[in-house]
């Protein structure tokens, strides 16, 4: 947790219930939460005798039962305030496979009580440009994707060009030539994310596992312009950026910190992965590796 | 391992061995067991040295045995698999070796297997010149001078292969013409830290304790250097020699543009200085100010670095004094157009750099004028002018340590604990360093260092763990602290006498 020029960083932790298919197993529950503490206590099932259980504190704690609204109210609401505001947000969704990351992001949109944090962030933006007096809203939806080092532009109808991250002086890191469209209100953002995520499931034989190792970014721009005391137009502008990480079970890499040590072992067959073989070699800072960055980061 | 004994009499397994041993190699690696997977894979490792020491004819591919006559290999053919299976055995114990910890077997393995690939296995000129400026790196961190600028050299003339190859297809796109572009640019690079390190490790071996060029130790690494050069360089530079000899030729050419030795003088140090230069001109023609932030800052720094380490070697006060100049006028107008809520660490650097870098000009002014009789106005306007603005830069670095609510942090994190200590120090001294004649604004100035110097004094009471950071600084300053009291007093003196 630290405080960088006003923006706050909040860690949640949420468990979602046992499936049919782990209670028919008679699968043991080794989780257990306190809400009150904001705590999560894994106890591992093989351990050793007066072996502990190790707790882990976050800054809110959502167990089985828990509602998407309530989650929403408490830790996503403060959030999507500020960005109208004009301040940055970003909400990671970080977990493997199957640990309820979509339930969490998008949940069931057709069920009022099961929608889940992308519907309730247009809800709550466009309620609160509707309601709005003074001032002007213009509302920006972007979606991109990055695979396999690879950043696709969602919304683009080339969908063989494949977009670079720039950097200027004055604004920082963009992704040049990503489209972006106006949406004037919940159906046509709606509308945007839709066709985003039917681009994302064309090319792709194996969709299981391709959106198990794709990241997704869709980021609404909110401006908001005010006429001031002083008669003049003062402009605001807000960024959310909705992150849908690929499943975190990928994400051990060779060389790994891990605990892991049997794939971190193994040899690659190709040449082609030489490159990464002698970066490797190189632990020094006065030292250029051309080209290992990840667009990721 | 009682497949050795077996197979070794028979001519024609030889390959089918190697092939064997690297496919178990693969599997014990799989199943974690990594130190059989190194047994396997030197044991292919062996029989193909003894199988070529012993028999100079291709083996049989193991897939012929199952051949009608007419379908058998060429020899041509033969020898080629056969040795490109060695290769990749010696790529995979590259990686066994990593994985052991081995590191510098592994840099050796990396390095035949880029050899092997030059002159049997065929290669992607592009992507092997990367794979070499890139083991370039790690020689560098060795201090293995001769080594890296082959592998440089090899990885310019390679790479000049991928320009002249017609373009299959017609649509060589544009993103093509760029990323090939881009990966010049990123041998650039690493052509400048080549450049930057050798210059650097001379200097580590030619300073003495005060950071000056020590003489005596000039004139013995000279003599030193005459007597070493033939016979040990000449064995090891057979040991990691590139490719066939038309490529010898053009590697060697290209690497008799700069030298490999420490250069131990300012001729020398010039002159891979410009080679440095000629780099960061070329890498700075791609990654531009708007559209790389990041990678131009940083090719800038490497810049600056080259012009600071040559000054080490330039004797004449007044040229080591333009050379910082040139530091401070590629590096303030990126700094002026960068926005600190994006670029907050790179902000920080450079203005770290900058107050140095004026530091180190004021320093140089001081020692001219104290050289001369007496120091013009000129001369002290001039060292006021960059002792301020010295004390600007640090001050903004401190600056930017401040949360949102502009409070300076009661504790600092150890990532900028000793810049901002260094900062407070050296801002203390140069108030002290401030030439002028009115009394009252000498009092003012040593009442400022003196606060300098007690916040450091201070903050290492209340923090001992920080001692540790800033042991030289602090000394001096408890010093300070205990003296400058007495001289303000006396100053206060002589300045009413009629009290």
């Amino acid at each position: 947790m630290s405080r960088v020029l006003g923006e706050a960083l909040k860690v949640v932790a949420r468990c979602r219930p046992m499936s049919r298919k782990e209670e028919a197993a008679g699968s043991e529950r080794i989780l257990a939460m306190d809400v009150k503490l904001g705590q999560v206590t894994l106890q591992n099932p093989k351990a050793a005798p007066g072996e502990l259980a190790k707790t882990f504190t976050f800054d809110a704690v959502y167990d089985a039962s828990s509602k998407q609204a309530d989650l929403y109210d408490e830790t996503v609401r403060p959030l999507i305030d500020s960005v109208l505001q004009g301040f940055n947000g970003t909400i990671f969704a970080y977990g493997q496979t199957g640990t309820g990351k979509t339930y969490t992001m998008q949940g069931v949109w057709a069920d009022p009580e099961k929608r889940g944090v992308i519907p309730n962030s247009f809800e709550h933006i466009f309620t609160h440009i509707s309601r709005s007096q003074n001032q002007q809203y213009l509302v920006r939806a972007s979606y991109l994707e990055i695979y396999q080092e690879e950043i696709r532009d969602l919304l683009a109808k080339d969908q063989s060009k494949k977009l670079e991250v720039k950097e200027n002086p004055e604004t920082g890191v963009y992704i040049k030539d990503l489209s972006s469209f106006v949406t004037k209100n919940v159906k046509e953002i709606e509308h945007v994310m839709n066709l985003g995520n039917q681009t994302r499931s064309v090319g792709s034989t194996n969709m299981n596992e391709y959106s198990s190792r794709s990241h997704a970014i869709f980021v609404i721009t909110v401006e908001c312009s005010e006429t001031g005391l002083d008669g003049e137009d003062h402009i605001r502008v807000g960024k959310l950026n909705l992150v849908d990480l690929a499943g975190s079970e990928r994400q051990s890499k060779q060389g790994g910190q891990g605990e892991r040590p049997k794939e971190a072992s193994k040899i690659n067959l190709s040449l082609s992965a030489l490159g990464n073989v002698i970066s490797a070699l190189v632990d020094g800072k006065s030292t250029h590796i051309p080209y290992r960055d990840s667009k990721l980061t | 391992k009682h497949w050795n004994n077996f197979f070794y009499s028979v001519e024609s397994i030889p390959v089918a061995l190697s092939l064997i041993s690297n496919n178990l190699g693969i599997l014990w690696s799989e199943r974690g067991e990594i130190k059989t997977a190194q047994t396997f894979l030197e044991s292919a490792e062996t029989l193909y040295n003894q199988y070529m020491k012993e028999n100079g004819n291709p083996p049989l591919d193991p897939n012929e045995h199952f051949m009608a006559e007419e379908e058998k290999l060429k020899d041509q053919e033969r020898s080629k698999r056969f040795e490109k299976a060695y290769t990749h055995t010696l790529y995979y114990l590259a990686q066994v070796y990593q994985h052991l910890e081995m590191i510098e077997k592994a840099a050796e393995y990396c390095h035949t297997t880029l050899k092997r690939q030059l002159e049997y296995s065929g290669y992607y000129p592009v992507e092997w010149a990367l794979n070499a400026a890139t083991l370039s790196q790690y020689y560098l961190t060795k201090q293995c001078f001769m080594e890296s600028r082959h592998c440089l050299a090899a990885a310019n003339v390679i790479f000049s292969q991928a320009g002249q190859a017609p373009s299959a297809e017609d649509n060589e796109t544009e993103q093509d013409q760029q990323d090939l572009r881009q990966r010049k640019a990123e041998i650039a690079r690493c052509w400048i830290k080549y450049c930057l390190t050798l210059l650097q490790s001379a200097r580590k071996l030619l300073e003495d304790n005060i950071g000056e060029l020590d003489p005596d130790r000039q004139s013995e690494l000279k003599a030193q250097r005459k007597k070493e050069e033939d016979e040990k360089e000449k064995g090891r530079k057979k040991a990691v020699l590139f490719g066939t000899s038309d490529l010898c030729d053009s590697i060697l050419a290209t690497e008799e543009k700069v030298s490999c030795l420490y250069p131990l003088d300012f001729q020398e140090a010039r002159e891979v200085f410009l080679v440095g230069q000629n780099y960061v001109n070329e890498a700075k023609e791609f990654f531009q100010f708007d559209g790389y932030v990041t990678d131009h800052i940083e090719i800038i720094q490497d810049h600056s670095a080259l012009f600071k380490v040559l000054a080490f070697f330039e004797e004449d006060y007044e040229r080591r004094c333009k050379m910082h100049k040139r530091r401070v006028d590629m590096l303030e107008p990126m700094y002026v157009d960068l926005n600190p809520q994006y670029y907050l660490l790179i902000t920080r650097q450079l203005q770290f750099e900058l107050a140095d870098t004026y530091y180190e000009m004021m320093d140089l002014k001081v020692a001219i004028g104290n050289r001369l009789e007496e120091l013009d106005s000129h001369t002290i306007k001039k060292i006021n002018s960059l002792a301020q603005l010295a004390v600007k830069y640090y001050e903004l670095f401190l600056d930017s340590l401040r949360n949102p609510d502009r409070i300076f942090p009661e504790k600092l994190e150890d990532d900028v604990l000793r810049p901002a200590m260094v900062a407070k120090f050296h801002i203390a001294r140069l108030y002290g360093k401030l030439i002028t004649s009115d009394g009252k604004k000498q009092l003012e100035n040593m009442q400022t260092s003196l606060e300098y110097y007690t916040f450091l004094v201070d903050y290492c009471e209340k923090h001992p763990e920080a001692v540790q950071a800033i042991e030289t600084e602090l000394e001096l300053s408890k010093e300070m602290v205990g003296l400058l009291p007495t001289r303000m007093e006396r100053l206060r003196a002589k300045l009413s006498p009629f009290t």
